[in-house]
């Protein structure tokens, strides 16, 4: 009755509450999961020889994150705008700090990719894994637990598959009221993508470079006006089209055209507060409206500044490239197809009432 | 029951053609187009065993089961050695053993796969050792039970997963350094402001 050394390696995903974590580790015959809580570990063993079956099904989790975080970005960017226009500095820094958070959280959000949740079905339990949550996670975990199974159990190979079916319908035939015929293939339908917000979002950009470009050589508060408008349309636009991204499966591309975009924002946000560094005002105590500040903004000479010229030479052509690179992609989107259905708008698309269900419950 | 429901839609509960199960990626339902991966293993279809029960003694020269004598033995314990019959006979970490001796073993510890759960002793030392400093005088009376706990804990293994020290020698040098802070102040308090002069 000695005990082997056992060597476990996690999986990737982890789940994180109030007390601790949950986390999924492959061991040698079994699946084991670790639910941490406080300074007790609870522990559960899955056997490859058990497993009959794994479920992932996607889930809307990760539209709610983002509809919370850009949430949060667009209320803590008007309050930081707020802020600015009373020259309210702390305030400024504060409501800064806040929507740079809000926007990191839209980006993770964005970066962990389209959640899920998985469930490992053995003859006397399902169980859901709370740890694999995200799909890329998921995709990992059953590569790899398909294989510790496959070495246990064997291959199933589509025969058996269908001969095992058979078996069963033969067996319980009135269980099973309804034949899927009609599908024949199981690839999702394509529905036409909807490309406005993220039209919209390329369109400020490009106006955001020319009204850049025009104010490194032009000094008129107009031109400030418009570069303070743009930048807040194109935070709003970005964090719309990062909700509609999140909502539906676009092409990767398009994401990565998204991060940039933020990165553009920050990059805009560090040349306002290069400037102001370079560029205090004349008397800090005293209140100036808005109206001064643009004024005070337009009037300052950026081929004079090393370090703001520095930042303005890469953000122009930031926003030059990644507006018409947006704009190849989206016409590439709609020229090869769409988007896959969302799980609740296939919901709404049944055709008849399930009375299986009935039968089976 | 629950195999028909393993074969069927999570939402609708429709039979799946074959074609829509390991397919290593999402699919949908063709009824309600709900959207999931459903994999499938050879297990699925594998009942339970026609001898799961045990078969009964039927002539003389056939071995009993230890535990249930009128039962046929199909195997003997790697433990102990006695006779088992199917129904007793379990399967752990690659051994055949009986009821009993997964009882002892998982009353000595002696059974890594049956233990539900472990406590993280260093875990529990580096935070009596950590969070206490945020009110300091507690640390008088933390910081020694960090110690205690860490020192007396050091080769414990209750925990399945492979973990380090780093936890254990971090709560021994903290709560050393409280206690030792401590100390010091006593023995500034015991001198008295003039060094004992």
């Amino acid at each position: 009755m000695t005990s082997g050394k056992r060597t476990y390696r996690r999986l990737p995903g982890k789940k994180r509450n109030w007390l601790g974590t949950t986390s999924l580790w492959v061991g040698p015959d079994h699946l084991l999961s670790v639910d941490l809580q406080g300074f007790i570990e609870v522990y559960n063993r899955y056997y490859y020889t058990d497993i009959q079956s794994i479920l992932l099904q996607p889930d809307g989790r990760q539209r709610r994150i983002t509809r919370i975080w850009g949430a949060g970005a667009i209320l803590a960017l008007s309050l930081l705008l707020v802020s600015l226009a009373k020259s309210a500095w702390i305030w400024s820094g504060l409501w800064a700090t806040a929507t740079a958070t809000a926007l990191l959280g839209l980006l993770f959000n964005w970066l962990a990719g389209a959640t899920c949740t998985c469930e490992i079905r053995t003859p006397v339990q399902n169980v859901r894994l709370p740890s694999v949550n995200r799909e890329k996670q998921a995709r990992k975990a059953l590569a790899e637990l398909r294989a510790r199974i496959a070495a246990v159990q064997g291959r199933l190979s589509s025969d058996d598959l269908e001969r095992g079916m058979e078996r069963l319908s033969e067996e319980k035939p009135l269980l099973w009221t309804r034949i899927a015929s009609e599908a024949s293939s199981g690839a999702l339908p394509l529905r036409p993508a909807s490309t406005a917000v993220y039209t919209l979002v390329f369109s400020i950009l490009l106006v955001d470079g020319v009204v850049n470009g025009m104010d490194v050589f032009l000094n008129h508060v107009a031109l400030s006006i418009a570069s303070t408008l743009t930048f807040l349309a194109l935070a709003v636009a970005t964090v719309a089209a990062l909700i509609r991204k999140a909502q539906e499966r676009g092409p990767q591309q398009l994401g990565r055209l998204l991060a940039s975009v933020i990165g553009y924002l920050g990059l805009v946000y560090l040349e306002s507060i290069v400037a102001s560094a370079f560029d205090p005002p004349a008397q800090p105590d005293q209140w100036r409206s808005t109206w001064e500040v643009f004024v005070q903004h337009s009037q300052r000479d950026i081929l004079a500044s090393s370090w703001v010229l520095g930042i303005y030479s890469i953000l122009v052509p930031a926003a030059f490239c990644i507006g018409i690179l947006g704009f190849i992609a989206l016409a590439r989107w709609r020229k090869e197809g769409g988007v896959p259905p969302r799980p609740s708008d296939l919901g709404s698309h049944r055709t008849e009432p399930p009375q299986a269900a009935a039968g089976l419950g | 029951m629950i195999l028909q429901l393993q074969l069927s839609c999570p939402r609708c509960k429709t039979r799946l053609p074959p074609h829509l199960l390991n397919t290593e990626r999402y699919t949908a339902c063709p009824t309600c187009r709900w959207a999931f991966q459903l994999e499938v293993f050879p297990a699925l279809f594998q009942g339970a065993g026609v001898d799961s029960g045990g078969r009964a003694v039927e002539s003389e020269g056939e071995a009993g089961c230890f535990y249930h004598p009128q039962k046929r033995a199909v195997v003997p314990c790697d433990a102990c050695g006695r006779f088992l019959c199917s129904l007793c006979e379990v399967e752990l970490d690659g051994r055949k053993l009986c009821p009993t001796c997964i009882a002892i073993g998982r009353r000595k510890g002696r059974l890594p796969n049956l233990q539900k759960e472990g406590v993280l002793y260093d875990r529990a030392a580096l935070m009596l050792a950590t969070l206490p400093i945020l009110f300091f005088p507690f640390t008088m009376l933390t910081a020694p039970i960090a110690f205690v706990l860490a020192i007396r804990h050091w080769k414990t293994r209750e925990r399945v997963l492979p973990r380090t020290r780093l936890r254990m020698i971090l709560a021994i040098l903290l709560s050393s350094a409280q206690m030792g802070g401590w100390v010091w102040l006593g023995y500034l308090i015991v001198r008295g402001p003039t060094g004992g002069q």
